[in-house]
């Protein structure tokens, strides 16, 4: 047994306490479960989807429950840039955690805009990208090409000091080829994935489930997908990738750090048990202790892939 | 955002029975949650078993995944209970109806903007269809245990699809709080819908409905919303949504909103020029999306678009 396992990672230059995020869209701007969840317990906290202008978001219904997941079309519904700078980090700047800002917009010019504005607020420790947001359109564009991709992180590379951590969608067909593509424009992290693009139909009224028709998928269902998704990218870059998808416990923090994340974002689960953050980073604590590993960073990347001669093979 | 605290509790189920077809009634020990919660707050519960000591894997021991709102239908402040009508309607609910008595329950709450109080000299009238009788039940007994107007200036028109499912009324009874009823199928009561009886009630005795509140299917309470409208009574509705987060995080149980109100976090997002007097249509192309669990789920009855 080891008493005390080291949790703290490293994105970038920045130091995490340790490797368990709150993840964007499901920790509204930190002070609505700061009212009863200690915000600390966290390595980071990263908050909703900034865009220059409030939004209204999507008509409702916006959310379905599917098994093992939820479909959520939400259309980034925030209170801009502004209103963040003035209302909410006043609280954010006084919580004893990091704080990872989520950048949107749809042109360029408005991550631009977005960016800027945060480079100038004192308080935040990084900003993740979010390229890839399924429900608004456009949203998608800048994480399915390659090209487009490295054009968006290269510019906002330019313009701020910031780390950037580039949150990527799963909806391609190689994750591995847009994860190179940004860390060669400047990213300094990758995160992944976002929601997968998903819909249900209530076959009674035969209408869709989510008012915009489509949505994305979260939670338990998601997580093979995203644990593949870590892996390919880990063994695509050198910088680190923060793990996202069905995270619940300690165990499945586990999983994504053996798969090649360096830290991972608890989502959909602070919706059910508004303590999920601190829950994983404690049983993930536990689960090393217990598993005589000193250090959550000799987790990372550690998975053991079979060998040719090792694997099972059946011989007639 | 309120500022009542919310509590997490481990509830212990003290009763869970069937009052109905499909319908029940089930009474959870939550001393601090039963302490501060005001009638229209709802709570935020997990259906299945989700103890650490369940040898299930994580994500099977939460199936269905997310909690499931209720509104608080009654309190017993010394001893810590609140009480829950819920009908069966999916597997949360189909759950839910099987959890025994000593068994645990994770409730989160109280939550939510909760009912302005009827008071003396104010009669008000509740239209409440099916389990949208819930909030009612706190609200009359919450104003008779405070002596904050008499039970005769409440009036409850309660409807639903059948006799069976009209369970309650005789707690409103009981208050003595007038209740009229209706069935869709005419097995009690008015045959007919709800609304009907408060068309009748509003010719008849106007002078007994200063304010107004519904909570039921959209229909009925579009439909008191015409109503108050026309006879120029100021009145709440109290919504349901499919509801994630319950906090007021996730943005995902939005119910649309007429008029620009003083939330900030729901600003329209184009349009600063559209004057607040402008046609319901021309309101509607720039939407403003007030969510049900931290602006609601009590809303003003004229605000929401339904």
């Amino acid at each position: 047994m080891t008493a005390q396992p080291d949790l703290t990672v490293n994105i970038g230059a920045l130091e995490l306490r340790n490797p368990v995020l709150a993840a964007s869209g499901t920790f509204g701007y930190g002070s609505e479960y700061g009212r009863f969840v200690d915000l600390s317990d966290f390595g980071g906290i990263v908050t909703k989807t900034l865009t220059p202008e409030p939004w209204p978001g999507n008509p409702p219904p916006r959310a379905a429950e599917t098994a093992a997941g939820m479909l959520n079309s939400i259309g980034l519904q925030n209170v801009g840039v502004e209103a963040f700078i003035r209302d909410k980090m006043p609280y954010l700047r006084n919580v004893d955690t990091a704080l990872i800002v989520n950048v949107g917009g749809g042109p360029v010019e408005e991550f631009v805009y977005v960016t800027e504005r945060l480079s100038d607020c004192e308080g935040i420790d990084a900003l993740e990208i979010n390229m890839s947001c399924p429900n608004v359109s456009g949203g998608m564009d800048f994480s399915t090409d390659p090209g487009r991709a490295a054009e968006l992180v290269s510019t906002l590379r330019g313009i701020t000091e910031l780390p950037l951590i580039a949150k990527l969608t799963p909806n391609v067909t190689d994750i591995g080829e847009i994860a190179r593509s940004v860390e060669e424009a400047g990213a300094d992290a990758i995160s992944a994935i976002n929601t997968l693009r998903g819909m249900a139909v209530d076959i009674r009224t035969r209408r869709p489930m989510l008012g915009a028709v489509t949505g994305g998928l979260s939670g338990p269902a998601i997580k093979p997908v995203a644990v593949a998704a870590v892996y390919r990218i880990a063994n695509e870059v050198a910088v680190p990738v923060i793990g996202i998808g069905g995270i619940m416990s300690g165990e499945d923090a586990v999983e994504f750090l053996v798969a090649g994340a360096t830290a991972v974002q608890v989502g959909t689960a602070t919706f059910v048990e508004p303590h999920a953050g601190p829950s994983v980073a404690r049983t993930l604590a536990e689960w090393c202790a217990a598993s005589d590993v000193p250090s959550v960073r000799s987790l990372i990347g550690s998975i053991r892939i079979p060998s040719q001669e090792e694997a099972p093979c059946h011989r007639s | 955002m309120s500022t009542i605290p919310i509590c997490q509790y481990d509830a212990e189920v003290l009763a869970n029975r069937e009052i109905g077809p499909g319908l029940y009634w089930i009474d959870l020990l939550a001393p601090e949650i039963t302490r501060h919660a005001l009638p229209g707050h709802f709570v935020h519960l997990i259906a299945s078993d989700v103890s650490e000591d369940s040898s299930r894997q994580t994500w099977l021991r939460h199936t269905p995944l997310l909690r499931r709102p209720f509104s608080i239908a009654e309190r017993d402040p010394e001893r810590g209970v609140f009480g829950l009508i819920y009908r069966i309607v999916g597997g949360g609910t189909e759950i839910l109806a099987t959890r025994r008595r000593g068994e645990r329950v994770d409730v989160l709450g109280p939550l939510g903007r909760t009912f302005e109080p009827v008071h003396a000299g104010r009669p008000v009238i509740m239209v409440a269809g099916g389990v949208g009788v819930a909030p009612f039940l706190s609200l009359a007994q919450e104003t008779v245990r405070n002596g904050r107007a008499r039970p005769a200036e409440m009036t409850v028109l309660f409807g639903a699809a059948t006799a069976g499912l009209l369970s309650g009324e005789e707690k409103f009874r009981a208050l003595g709080v007038d209740v009229r009823l209706a069935t869709d199928d005419g097995t009690t009561g008015h045959h007919g819908l709800v609304t009907d009886l408060l068309d009748r009630e509003l010719a008849s005795s106007p002078r007994r409905c200063a304010y107004l509140y519904a909570c039921g299917p959209t229909p009925m309470m579009r439909r008191c919303q015409e109503i108050a409208r026309e006879a120029g009574i100021d009145g709440q509705v109290s919504l349901e949504g499919i509801m994630p987060c319950g906090v007021g995080v996730c943005m995902a149980c939005v119910v649309a909103c007429t008029a620009p109100g003083a939330a900030p976090d729901a600003a329209p997002g184009a349009a600063p020029d559209a004057a607040p007097d402008a046609a319901p249509d021309a309101r509607l192309s720039t939407p403003r999306y007030e969510r049900v669990c931290d602006a609601g789920p009590v809303f003003d009855m004229q605000e929401v678009v339904m």
